[in-house]
Formats: C-alpha cells, structure tokens, sequence
C-alpha cells in the first residue's frame, strides 16, 4: 500500500482485508476514498480535493465453468476476465471496453447493444462482496441462479457510482460464445422510420440480438447482429429481408459473417468516439422515441457543430457528444432538456467540457433520492465512498429536501 | 355465516372503515380465520383487521391513521407465498391489495404495462393474448398470485432458466412507506435510471419496506416455437448431470425439471399419464426459439441423454402432448396430497452442477430420519424442492421431519446453495438466516430496513431477524393445505 498520509496518494489493493483496513484509516482520518474508474472519471461532480485514489487489482477467481458462472476479483478487467473465459467456450455478454475493470462495469451499470439479448450486468450478477463505509466486508447473494435470501444488494450496486460501498468481489452468469454472428447494416432515411418498425420488428424471427443506431448526414445507419449457428442466422437474415421487401425507406447496405470477437471489437471500435470526446451525454427516454430524439438532436446539431448520436433503440438509450466547448455543451444540454421533457426521460452527463459547472450532470433530482441520501447513511455514515458524486447521505431517514442532496 | 360481534373494536378500525369504506375491511373473527396464514400454514396470527384499499391514495391513508398506533402493518397480495410472510404476528392490521387490481396502462410500443400491484400474474398475460408480448415470469401459482406479490417476493417458476426471475422483469414500482409516503422507484417505463438500483433492491423485499401499489411491468416478445424433451432415466443422479451436460453443451433451455421415482409414481397413481412407474427420473426439457432450427437442438439434447444413459427419449413439437406432459409436472404437487395428508417443501438452491451430489444426499437424509422424501423440482436452476410426507398426528414424526428439513437447507447452504430459492424466508427461514450471513452482512439487512422503516411497524421481523419483534415458530402440527410447508 502507498502513503495514502500525502494528499491524493494512489494506493492499489490486492486483498479485501486490506481493503478493509484502508476504508477504517481513512474513517479516523475522515479522508475521502475515490474511485471514479477510467471510463466514467469525469462522470459527475469532481472528487473533493484531498483524497485516497483507490486501484484494485484482480483476477479470476474460480471459474465454475460447468454452472457458467464465474467469480472474480472486481479489479480483473473485461479483457483479462473474457480471456479466461474463451478457453472455456464463454464469454460476458457486456459491451465494456476491454481496460474497464469489473467493478467500474457494476458501479457505472455499463451495457451496450449486447443486453438485447443477455440483459445488463443486474442480470447477470449472482453475488457481490463489497466493504461498506466502516470498512466491513458485506457478502450478498451467492452462486446460485435463484436466491431470495436476504435483501438484494447486489443489484442496488449496479450503477451506484461507488458511493455505497466498494465491490471488490463478484459472481455472474457467464454465457457460451455463439458459433457465428452475422451483421448487417441498414441505412434508414428518416431515424423515426426505427421507431416505428421496431414494436413489430422484435416480434418477428428477424428481432436481431443486438442493435446500434448511428445518426448520419444521410439518416441513421442501424447495424445488427443476429448469433447462433449459421442455419440460424440465416433464417433470421431472410427473415429481415422478407421484412422489409418493397419499403423505400430503409436498405440493406451489406451483410457480414464474423467471429464473436471480431464482432466485439468492431462495436468497441464504433463507440470509442465516446472515450474521446470533450463532451459527452448519455439520454434515456422510452425506446420507441429513440430514433425521434436521435433525429432531432442531430438536426439541432447540424446547424452549430458536428457531433455523434449513436443509440441503442431496443432501450431507449442515446449517447450525444463529441469534441465540444463549454458554450455548445450548455446549449446542447438546453436541447436535450426539451427533448426529454416531452417524452419523458433522463440525461447524465459523462463528461462536461469546461466550464463544468456551467452544466448540473445529473439533471433534476429523481424522486426516490431522499431514499437513496438515508441509505447512503447508512452504509457509508461518513461521507467517505466518492463523496458527493451523486447522492449525499441524510442525517437521518428521510429527512431534508431533495435540493439539499444534490 | 353468523358474524361474531365486534365488541372490542380497535380504535383504529372506524378510521379505517372510512376511507376503505364498509365493504373494504374485515373485522370480525370468522370473517379473519382466512388471513391467519398464508400457504405456509404452520405460521398462524389472527389480525385484527384486513383492509382492501382501491388505490395508493387509500393505502397511503390507510397508513397514516396506523401511524397513531401502535399496530404491525402487513402487506399481503394474494397470500400464496410460502414462507409466512403475510402473517400477523402480534396486534396487526393486513393491507390486502387484492381489490387494487386494475391494468393501467399496457405500452406495446415501449414494452411495459403498468399495473396495480393486486392484478393477477395470469390476469396480465391474458390482457396480452394476442399481442405477440407477453409478462415472462410464471409461477406455479400464477393463476392467483398478484404481480406485487410477485415483485415482492422476486417469484420464480419454471421459464425462469432462460427468461429470468421477477427482478428481472421489473422497470419500476411505486410503495407506500411507514410514514404514509410515496415512494416512486423508477416509476415511468425507462429501461434504465440515473444512480443505484432501488426497484432491484426493492424486489424481493418480502413487504418488510413498504407496501407495493403499482409496478411497471417489462413485457418481451413470447415465445412462439418450442419443443419440448421428455426423458427417462435408471437414476436421478444420472437426469441431474444430464441437466448439466445440456448446459455446458451452449444450449440454454427455458425450463429443466425432473420428478425422480417416488414422485413419478405418485403422479402416475392419480392421472394415468403412461409413465413408467419402474423409472427412477423423468427429466422435461422445453427449448424455444426459431421454429426451424430447434429440431438441431432437440437431437443434440437427446444425443446428451442418451449419453447419460436415458433409457427412454422423446422429443416432440406437438401441442397436445406437451400440454401433457407439462401437465403431469404441475399436477405433481396436486397429487402429493393423495398420499400424504401433511408434506411440506422445501426450496433450496445450489449451483447446478452439485444437483447429482445433492439429490444424493436428500436421500440419506430422509432414510437417517426415516422420513419419505419425494422430489419435483427446478432442475436447470439448482432449485431443489424436497417434498417431505409425514403424519400430522405423530408428533415424533413431525419432529424427524424438521430436523430432516433443517438438515437439508443447512447442507446446501454449507456447499455454497441458499436455503431459499424463490419461496423467500417469510418466518419460516429466519433461523437460517445467520448460518447464511455474515453478522455485518446482518446488521447492514437491518439498517437498510432501517431506512424504509425506522419504527419497524411494516412486517417487523419477516426477512431478516428483528431486534424489536421475536417470532417463535411454533412447528408441530401442519395443516393439510396443498403446497403447505412447514
């Protein structure tokens, strides 16, 4: 372990005991522990300024392979997790870079096109084991499928930001790798065309296992994937064609037969925009309105600066942004509130370029956050756990309006 | 009926009785005996009331009047759970969501229904016949339980391997708290919110947080072509690492189940189905997905039978005689009760691949104890559910059927399992709680009960242990309730 008595020392733990220790140092030195992970650093408020920077390492640490389930240190990255795994015929179903550890993929709730078919990481978490705010290890769920033992915190982790413990152990599902994927890629001339196609479209052999919407100057490129063995696939591909025969609004631009990770790697390849830009937000708003803000947004955009929409329609999820200044960050925030605010949603800002503060990245409080500020006290009673990212804790229950959380 | 008077009325009632109205409340004994228990009917306590609001506003009224008082409030949807977790114990007054059964709202553009916590599970999936979509999670009490209860319970069922449990089907849920306030967890039909998950923390809460009133229900394309595997074996270890072998082997069915010999034969006695009564497990197998590639994976699982030493393999896509066999597994528990007047089930979940090791050692334990155990169960989830026969009215027996039970629940929870894999721990489950549990890992359960409800006045010592309220399980004599446990 490094000097953590110096301001902002890193110190990188190995074991949850040391873990353990660390968080009960910092409590009598009442110093903030931060790890804001490396895909998400900038999600948020920035750390206070004197603070313990935590790194975990971590690797596998069994791999039932027979149940499919694998437990892993929460310092083990998506690379060196998936590696292991592809001995076994397995891999994570979670579009995660393959740098981002387990723990930042629990704590920031990451997933891409891949949930169409597998879910999201709640999904797939069996058990977690984190030290809380006192510096107690806590085990929750387990190995098994089922278990209704206990009150489920392992999902209440899931997108928490770090703020309520620190995971440093978990179990998930694990999935076979599929013999074949095969993508294609429409281009739609109107994004709102995916909307209305899609309610109709899941239902059909042609409901692809994942799907990425990609806003160009043209319309909206959707490329998909369908997985399985080839006789499968195939079925699917006709399936889509007979589909969309005699529309004149969507084509398909080609067809491709790939490996499950040269299929990984080209959807990491398209969103890496995302781990470049200055600016950077992520919309949810129900998914048959996905192509319509897409849509919108872009037309903004195209009037003042180039920016990335991309989404993904099966769940309503939007990421916007690209390399942007303070000014247009504002006024593309302003848009995205208008958006939202007539279909309903959220936005979260990834990564705001400076002036920062000129932006609020979580938007307006969420109804359930004077729950979220009583169980933050509870869990981490100092205010030690990335403090202040999104939920401050409350005195007591239920206490204090929701303006004085945020 | 003749109604007993109510001479002593709670002063809490008459509040009540105004909001809810005369028809929303229940008073008198004759009219409470229903709602001593739930399906897990040796945990009994009379309440002395059950309300049946019509809304949230009504709940959360309803709750606010019982703030006055020092009363225990006890959520409860259709009372099918299994663990006693409906039950008054000490002064309580059940709030029944059974009358708060209305579809609100189904979005088949944006997938979700939203629904008052009593509508039935069956309800929803028949409000969707039709549509292509349907609510995915089914349990065996499907026909009555209410989705709340479900959500509250995380249910299970047997389409979960594949399609998941209750957790995994819930957008957002509306409770209302012990101060009579509002919680919105995610309400509104996003596929995903901002900061932790609170709807995933909430499902499976057993009603110890609050109580439910509206859920936002994911619904999924349903399934429309499948087969199903019916296959015969000489040992139930063998139908164990079959399940384990389909697998391993990439296919991942909807439901794996298996009846081993004692239970074969009871179903057989009471419906004539054409099973063999010689056999020592059936296993049922059931794969969906696109209609002309299911035939590959239906041989491919009946190669990995065959292997297994399946003596007698079928694979079919006819309607009708899946409907039979699916059928004669429903019908298991049904039959049970022709040959024993008391049983009681238990629901323990390991990791699959100790399913063979595990069955083993259900049977030691029920001839160490003398006690005949039959088995029906979840195979493709690990989740056993060791059907224990017994005479009520020997008490020894009773007794060796306990330590029995407790000896299967402690050894799956010693080799990694859970002692509850989708009945939840209600009352019944309690002492097992700490063997499960680390002591912190206890105590954080209580302070995030703490926050939901820092008086303890919902559904106090359900769940998890309670330092205010002491349930002692009073276990001898079981009813003769089908499904009962102990």
């Amino acid at each position: 372990m490094a000097d953590q008595e110096s301001s902002n020392a890193t110190v990188t733990i190995d074991h949850a005991d040391d873990l353990s220790s660390l968080v009960r140092d910092c409590v009598e030195r009442q110093q903030p522990i931060v790890d804001y992970g490396i895909a998400h650093a900038h999600l948020g408020y920035p750390p206070p300024p004197r603070h313990v920077r935590l790194v975990q390492r971590g690797a596998v640490i069994e791999h039932y392979d027979r149940d499919m389930t694998l437990r892993a240190a929460a310092g083990a990255t998506m690379g060196e997790l998936n590696e292991h795994l592809r001995s076994r015929n397995q891999f994570l179903p979670i579009d995660a870079d393959s740098d981002l550890t387990l723990g930042e993929v629990i704590c920031h709730n990451v997933y891409g096109p891949l949930r169409a078919t597998y879910g999201a990481i709640r999904d797939l978490l069996l058990g977690l084991r984190y030290v809380d705010g006192l510096g107690r290890q806590i085990h929750v769920g387990g190995r098994t499928v089922k278990n209704v033992a206990g009150y489920d915190l392992s999902r209440f982790m899931v997108g928490s930001l770090g703020q309520f413990g620190v995971v440093y152990e978990a179990t998930i599902r694990t999935y076979s790798i599929p013999h074949r994927v095969f993508c294609v890629e429409l281009q739609f001339n109107d994004a709102t065309v995916v909307d209305a196609l899609l309610g109709e479209w899941l239902l059909t052999d042609a409901a692809p296992g994942w799907m990425l919407l990609k806003m160009t100057e043209d319309g909206a490129i959707v490329r998909l994937g369908y997985f399985g063995r080839a006789t499968a696939c195939e079925v699917q591909v006709r399936a889509l064609e007979s589909m969309l025969c005699g529309r004149d609004d969507v084509q398909i631009m080609g067809t491709d037969r790939r490996s499950l990770g040269d299929d990984a790697d080209q959807r990491g390849a398209r969103r890496r925009w995302r781990r470049e830009a200055t600016g950077l937000c992520k919309v949810i708003v129900p998914p048959a309105c996905t192509g319509a803000l897409c849509k919108a947004l872009s037309q903004w955009a195209a009037d003042h600066a180039l920016i990335n929409v991309d989404a993904l329609p099966v769940h309503g999820c939007v990421f916007a942004g690209g390399t942007i200044d303070g000014d247009f960050a504002l006024a593309m925030d302003q848009q995205i509130n208008q958006l939202i605010d007539r279909v309903g949603g959220r936005r979260v800002w990834y990564r705001r370029p400076e002036p920062v503060d000129a932006i609020d990245p979580y938007g307006p409080a969420g109804p359930d956050l004077s729950i979220l500020g009583a169980l933050k006290h509870t869990m981490d009673p100092n205010d030690l756990l990335n403090p202040g990212r999104f939920v401050r804790p409350l005195p007591g229950p239920l206490l204090g309006s929701q303006e004085e959380l945020v | 009926m003749a109604r007993t008077l109510a001479t002593d009325e709670h002063p809490a009632i008459a509040p009540l009785r105004k909001i809810v109205g005369v028809k929303g409340i229940l008073s008198h004994r004759d009219e409470l005996i229903v709602y001593e228990c739930d399906g897990f009917s040796v945990a009994k306590g009379l309440p002395l009331a059950v309300i049946f609001p019509t809304d949230t506003q009504q709940v959360a009224a309803c709750v606010e009047i019982l703030n006055g008082h020092d009363l225990q409030i006890i959520p409860r949807g259709s009372g099918t759970g299994l663990a006693g977790g409906a039950v008054a114990y000490g002064p309580g007054i059940i709030i029944c969501t059974s009358r708060m059964n209305r579809i609100e709202n189904i979005d088949m553009q944006n997938r979700f229904a939203v629904v008052q916590a009593g509508v039935r599970n069956l309800a929803l999936s028949d409000a969707l016949t039709g549509t292509g979509l349907h609510y995915s999670p089914d349990p065996s009490s499907q026909r009555a339980s209410s989705i709340g209860g479900n959500a509250s319970t995380n249910a299970g069922g047997i389409n979960t391997l594949k399609h998941g449990v209750t957790t995994n089907h819930i957008l957002g849920m509306e409770m209302v708290l012990a101060d009579g306030t509002i919680l919105n967890a995610r309400c509104g039909g996003l596929y995903d919110g901002i900061g932790p998950d609170l709807p995933g923390l909430i499902c499976g809460h057993e009603g110890t947080f609050g109580i439910v009133t509206r859920v936002w229900c994911r619904l999924v394309p349903k399934p429309s072509h499948r087969r199903t595997v019916y296959a015969v074996f000489d040992s139930t270890f063998n139908a164990c690492k079959t399940v384990s072998d389909v697998i391993a082997d990439g296919i991942l069915p909807t439901s794996m189940e298996i009846m081993d010999e004692s239970m074969i034969r009871i179903v057989e006695d009471a419906f004539h189905f054409g099973f063999p009564t010689d056999a020592r497990a059936m296993l049922l197998i059931e794969i969906d997905g696109i209609d002309q590639v299911l035939d590959e994976q239906l041989e491919q699982i009946i190669h990995i039978a065959q292997d297994n030493g399946a003596q007698n393999v079928e694979g079919c896509s006819d309607e009708a005689r899946r409907d039979q066999l699916w059928s004669a597994r429903k019908k298991a528990f049904g039959a049970v009760g022709r040959v024993s007047h008391s049983y009681c089930t238990q629901d323990a979940c390991v990791p699959r691949s100790m399913l063979p090791d595990v069955m083993v050692k259900v049977g030691e334990i029920g001839r160490k104890y003398d006690i005949q155990i039959t088995n029906v169960f979840h195979a493709g989830d690990g989740n056993i559910h060791p059907i224990l026969l017994f005479d009520e009215d020997d008490p020894e027996q009773v007794q060796r059927t306990l330590r029995a039970s407790q000896e299967i629940l402690e050894h799956c929870i010693d080799i990694g399992g859970t002692p509850t894999g989708e009945h939840g721990v209600g009352v019944e489950k309690l002492h097992l709680m700490d063997r499960m549990f680390t002591p912190d890992t206890i105590d954080t359960f209580k302070k995030v009960k703490f926050c939901f409800d820092p008086d303890g006045r919902i559904n106090d010592a359900k769940k998890i242990p309670s330092d205010k309220t002491f349930i002692e399980l009073v276990k001898p004599i079981a009813a003769n309730v089908p499904g009962g446990a102990l």
